[in-house]
């Protein structure tokens, strides 16, 4: 305990950064939320949020109770292959273990389902050792037939699965009863990070054979929470597994989840949803809208909880191939002229920090050192702008007669609007005209892949820093999600590279330099990174987020 | 009467056959691929994928093909499968239709007592401060948003008064609020007709001699008047099911309910085709179905109209 009151008393005195922070802190078994919320608290990060007293993950927990949640979003069916929303996906964390575990800011693989792995010198083969004493839900026995029979249906077309198969998967192989081979065509390096992050999880097989039903309303897992009821556009009832005894060894115990029940309430009207908390109807609620920030953090029997994503953060895609966002200059003098403390303290209240790089602070194979790129500074894109030979002339720009416009087409409904008028008008500061339009989703993603646009909006859920290929690879443009229409031949081969080097380490390194290109070459002006956003009673404890920053409920306590 | 019935239900084929055409080619007609938002986020999104889900959505068929795949379908009573939750499209719009008939229904009650009570008292007050403050309730309630009701409604009976929980929907209890928020545009709307079409029933001679033979006034109302006035209630009641339904997308929002509202509003967002498209024709029917009972009730409330 002394220990962590030194480290706490460290940070906040500022003489330890905040990764230093959070690695040492897990290293003492203080838990992910709570030091997320020391964080939050410290005057660095100007959160209003009282700093609770550090405690260890092992701290004796209230058990039993029902925890009421307010999610803000309809699941859509909770068939893990058949699904890609979040709001399906936050459930099922809950419900299905993954082969292996990870945490954000923590860089070790916890096991899971598997007891051990090996990799293949070739990158190949994964070989996985599995528990022994796992049953689903319904009764089934996990064993490696059923991670056979879970990729065998993603690869079958006939299921109409969602989930992507891992990029060159080849096969599943049964060695024994309890050993299991993945085997690709080629190396998939990111492979255990985004199993980590729930991607593949295992499904009873015989149950997922014969009932497609239930598979998409009650599906049974191997996880601490059982669905018991779903009922459609109401509400989705979790009891407690009872038998429930291979958590990963970061829970710091084991046995069943502490909660007996969670029910969680899809309550999409965010005014409601705080309602909810105020009457008492609900004693957690999730993604808690900016404008109400004040008020709940205020309410001197709330929490609010705020944690860091993973993936590519909240970005401006640059449009490298259309005038006049296709000069470098042009796009470096945009990346200096953006002041981002404006978006993040007074459109979003604090509740986020500005984003420097390609990559969210807490994704694997971050570059701290993108952070000193493009510092605020008119100046320097003044300067940038008249090397390009943009001559200011009056309030806008111009070059041999064109005048120095740009178009913003801006995804509706997209929580973007407000912030796409502080770009605009500090461009214009620089002699930019921005013109903004919105489009909604998903005819904008066309338009994007067309090129219209000089500007385009894009974030990224991803576990891994692979995330980086969906974005600015170059076999991306046109159909994919480069909106940048970037093209870097030794971006590419970094970003492919880093899909077959088997050394972690090494790997992280591919990814590092990557970043550094890409922000030379300007293609995107990271404005924000993603945040998890929770608010609830402030007696409720031992929230822990995985990669994907889905809560997981195994230690939360009402208290 | 039954010939009236066939006539006009062999008149209700062209028109669901248009609304399908209609919702059909609007979701289609669209730009924009689903495919691309739906694989968001996954591991590794390869061309091959966006092609594979392109494929399950049914969209690399050319439209008129699609269509008519769809329609043969849904003549033989198979709506399809929900593109999103994998699950047959009636069963999904069944689950949702009792909640949405429960709000529904107290909403219309709520609206047609109100109502009433309001545009008969104006109607019997006219000119008075009593008609003119109905009236300004009546103008109030057409004027308000049901959305702000209700978040308005929440705040006051549900987190300062505590008196009404917010969501859900067991029980009467969590029916109120929301009943009023859908219900209270629709009550001012009766009101008013009912003060207009009472007061031009209470000027015709039958009313002048149900007087003279010496009814009492609230008999003469009741029985004469009102019963007269009530025809063109009826008119807008059929009409007002649409507006309903339309307000439930809002109001079941708001309040968290279940209910074919936000089935649909979900559906649309996620460019779900095939459950849009059933939401749309199972409203239809309805909405045709109800018009038609209305038609019907004319000649219970005024037996000297008859069908041929």
């Amino acid at each position: 305990m002394r220990d962590q009151n030194e480290l706490v008393g460290e940070f906040k005195a500022g003489s330890i950064s905040r990764r230093d922070f959070a690695k040492r802190a897990m290293a003492l078994g203080i838990s992910a939320p709570v030091i997320t919320s020391i964080v939050l608290a410290s005057p660095a990060m100007a959160a209003p949020r009282a700093l609770p007293a550090p405690a260890a993950r092992t701290r004796a927990q209230e058990a039993g109770g029902t925890l009421v949640f307010g999610a803000w979003q309809t699941p859509d069916t909770m068939d893990p292959q058949k699904t890609g929303l979040a709001a399906t996906g936050r459930i099922l964390a809950n419900v299905f273990d993954p082969l292996v575990w990870r945490f954000p800011g923590d860089e070790k693989f916890y096991p899971g389902l598997a007891d051990s792995w090996d990799i293949s010198a070739d990158g190949l083969t994964y070989t996985f050792k599995l528990r022994q004493d796992v049953t689903f839900h319904n009764g089934e026995v996990f064993n490696a037939a059923a991670v056979k029979a879970t990729f065998d249906r993603e690869a079958d077309p006939a299921n109409r699965t969602l989930e992507t198969l891992p990029l060159g998967f080849d096969r599943a192989e049964v060695i024994d009863d309890f050993t299991v081979a993945i085997v690709f065509k080629t190396p998939y390096a990111p492979f255990l990070i985004l199993l980590a992050a729930n991607s593949w999880v295992t499904l009873p097989p015989q149950y997922a054979k014969d009932n497609p039903e239930g598979m998409s309303l009650t599906p049974p897992g191997t996880g601490p929470f059982i669905v018991s009821e779903y009922v459609a556009g109401s509400n989705v009832v979790l009891d407690r597994n009872p038998n429930y005894n291979w958590a990963p060894s970061y829970f710091g115990r084991q046995g069943p989840a502490l909660l007996e029940r969670i029910d969680w309430r899809i309550i999409e009207e965010s005014g409601t949803r705080a309602s909810t908390l105020e009457n008492g109807e609900a004693q957690l609620i999730e993604e808690i809208v900016p404008a109400q920030f004040e008020t709940l953090s205020a309410n001197p029997d709330l929490q609010v909880i705020l944690q860091d994503a993973i993936g590519c953060p909240r970005t401006v895609h640059l449009n490298c191939t259309k005038a006049p966002t296709d000069d470098k200059l042009v796009r470096q003098a945009m990346s200096y002229a953006i002041d981002k403390r404006i978006i993040t303290d007074v459109i979003f209240k604090k509740t986020v920090e500005p984003a420097y790089g390609p990559l969210e602070k807490l994704t694997p194979g971050y570059n701290p050192d993108v952070e000193s790129l493009y510092a605020f500074s008119p100046d320097k894109a003044n300067e940038l702008l008249d090397q390009a030979g943009w001559v200011r002339d009056g309030n806008t720009r111009s070059k041999d007669g064109q005048e120095l416009k740009a178009l913003f087409i801006v995804i509706a409904k997209d929580n973007f609007d407000e912030p796409a008028q502080v770009i605009q008008s500090q461009l214009s500061d620089v002699g930019i005209a921005l013109e903004l339009t919105t489009e909604a989703e998903p005819t904008v993603f066309n338009t994007y892949n067309r090129g219209d646009q000089n500007l385009a909006n894009i974030f990224w859920w991803g576990a891994d820093p692979e995330s980086l290929y969906s974005l600015y690879h170059s076999s991306q443009i046109a159909q994919g999600f480069n909106w940048a229409h970037y093209t870097n031949p030794e971006v590419d081969r970094l970003l492919e590279e880093g899909y077959i080097e088997s050394d972690d380490a090494a790997r992280m390194e591919l990814y590092k330099q990557a970043q550094t290109l890409i922000m030379e070459d300007a293609p995107c002006i990271p404005i924000w990174g993603k945040r998890a956003t929770m608010a609830g009673a402030k007696s409720i404890t031992g929230i822990v987020f995985n990669p994907r920053v889905y809560p997981l409920h195994y230690n939360t306590s009402l208290g | 009467m039954t010939e009236y019935l066939i006539r006009r239900v062999v008149l209700a084929v062209p028109v669901l056959l248009g609304v399908s055409i209609a919702v059909f080619l609007m979701m289609h007609l669209i730009p924009g691929d689903p495919a691309l938002a739906m694989l968001r986020g996954q591991p590794t999104v390869t061309p091959a994928d966006i092609d594979r889900i392109r494929h399950q959505l049914g969209l690399d068929d050319p439209l008129p093909v699609q269509y008519l795949k769809y329609m043969g379908r849904v003549v033989q009573g198979d709506f399809g499968e929900s593109v999103k939750a994998h699950r047959p499209v009636l069963t999904m719009i069944g689950e949702q239709a009792w909640p949405t008939i429960q709000l529904a229904l107290a909403a219309m009650a709520m609206a047609i007592v109100l109502g009433v009570v309001l545009g008969t008292i104006s109607a019997l007050r006219q000119n008075t401060w009593v008609d003119t403050a109905s009236m300004v309730v009546a103008l109030f309630g057409v004027s308000m948003p049901s959305f702000w009701l209700g978040l308005i409604l929440i705040y006051v009976f549900s987190v300062r008064l505590e008196w009404l929980p917010i969501t859900g929907q067991d029980g009467w209890k969590r029916l109120i609020l929301p009943a009023v928020a859908l219900g209270l545009d629709f009550s001012a709307v009766t009101a008013r007709l009912v003060r207009s079409s009472l007061l031009e029933v209470l000027r015709q001679d039958y009313i002048l001699a149900a007087r003279a033979k010496g009814l009492r006034g609230r008999t003469v109302v009741t029985r004469h008047a009102l019963r007269n006035a009530m025809i063109a209630v009826v008119t807008i009641i059929g009409l007002q099911f649409g507006f309903l339904l339309s307000g439930a997308v809002v109001v079941e929002t708001v309040f968290a309910r279940q209910g074919i509202g936000r089935l649909a509003i979900t559906a649309i967002l996620a460019k779900d085709f095939p459950l849009v498209q059933g939401i749309v024709l199972v409203s239809a029917v309805v909405y045709v179905a109800i018009n038609l009972l209305v038609d019907l009730s004319y000649s219970f409330l005024d037996p000297r109209i008859h069908y041929r």
